[in-house]
């Protein structure tokens, strides 16, 4: 009798899932669509906001950040070709176009926004306008 | 065609492993060669620790938390830290051809097949 086995080369030995911990409640007007299926961190500052995404084989070529007031768009892709006539043993590798938009609590300067693309991480600066910074009063005394 | 592959899989785990993020991983094979290609963001090549020892081969790529100045975490959609992940190897893998590039965070690993596990046709005879 012929059999017929195949056996998965790549067991796995172990490895802790990826989790993701939101910091919901401290977040006031992100949009919870930034949370899936790409995550982004957001780090807030005076100046504005800094928002990491890990994406990981896109093509710097295709990132396209925009601005509209309070609204941000990212868009991209992954710029690998399919591979064919192989056998897979594992597929977990999933996203590859990734369209996001996201208000932001403040009106974005679109011309101080900066777009960095550096290991399969992208980092966006994004800078209030000016009259949206806060403005430091001088008390002065009698 | 009845296939029967020289792997054999291996059901021992190990809880050695310190803390780490997984990453998503394809793995391939062709003809000739078995392929890894993981994702790694944040990381480059002098990050990347791609070990060898008996039978398993190990990922472990250092991942720094990234510091804005003057910024601090408003939002955490996902974790930074090292990726970090281990397969059991083969008999059929050659080790010493094991090649490794990382590019814009994607790490590919290529595993040539050893000599013997590659296809070889047996010429029959004819006994008269």
């Amino acid at each position: 009798m012929r059999s017929q086995m195949t056996w998965n080369p790549w067991q796995e030995l172990d490895g802790f899932r990826r989790e993701v911990s939101s910091l919901l409640n401290a977040a006031p007007r992100w949009t919870s669509e930034m949370a899936q299926p790409t995550a982004f961190n957001v780090y807030a500052g005076h100046e504005g906001v800094v928002v990491t995404a890990e994406l990981p084989g896109f093509d710097p070529e295709s990132f396209d950040v925009s601005v509209q007031k309070d609204q941000v768009t990212i868009r991209g892709k992954r710029s690998e070709a399919p591979i064919e006539n192989v056998r897979y043993h594992l597929r977990e590798r999933g996203l590859v176009e990734l369209e996001k938009s996201f208000q932001l609590p403040f009106i974005v300067d679109a011309e101080k926004t900066e777009a960095t693309y550096e290991r399969g991480v992208l980092t966006v600066r994004l800078q209030k306008v000016e009259e949206a910074k806060p403005a430091k009063v001088t008390v002065r005394t009698a | 065609m009845s296939e029967t592959t020289l792997i054999k899989p291996s059901n021992q785990v190990t809880s050695t492993q310190t803390r780490g993020y997984r990453p998503q991983v394809d793995v391939y094979e062709t003809e000739d060669q078995f392929v890894v290609v993981a994702d790694v963001p944040g990381a480059s090549e002098e990050d990347i620790d791609l070990a060898i020892e008996k039978d398993v081969l190990t990922l472990h790529a250092k991942v720094a938390e990234p510091h804005f100045e003057g910024y601090e975490t408003r939002w955490r959609g996902y974790g930074v830290g090292d990726w970090k992940r281990s397969f059991r190897l083969t008999e059929a893998v050659d080790r010493d051809g094991v090649d490794a590039a990382v590019k814009d965070g994607v790490l590919r690993v290529t595993l040539p097949k050893g000599k013997e596990s590659l296809k070889k046709s047996i010429p029959v005879k004819r006994l008269d």
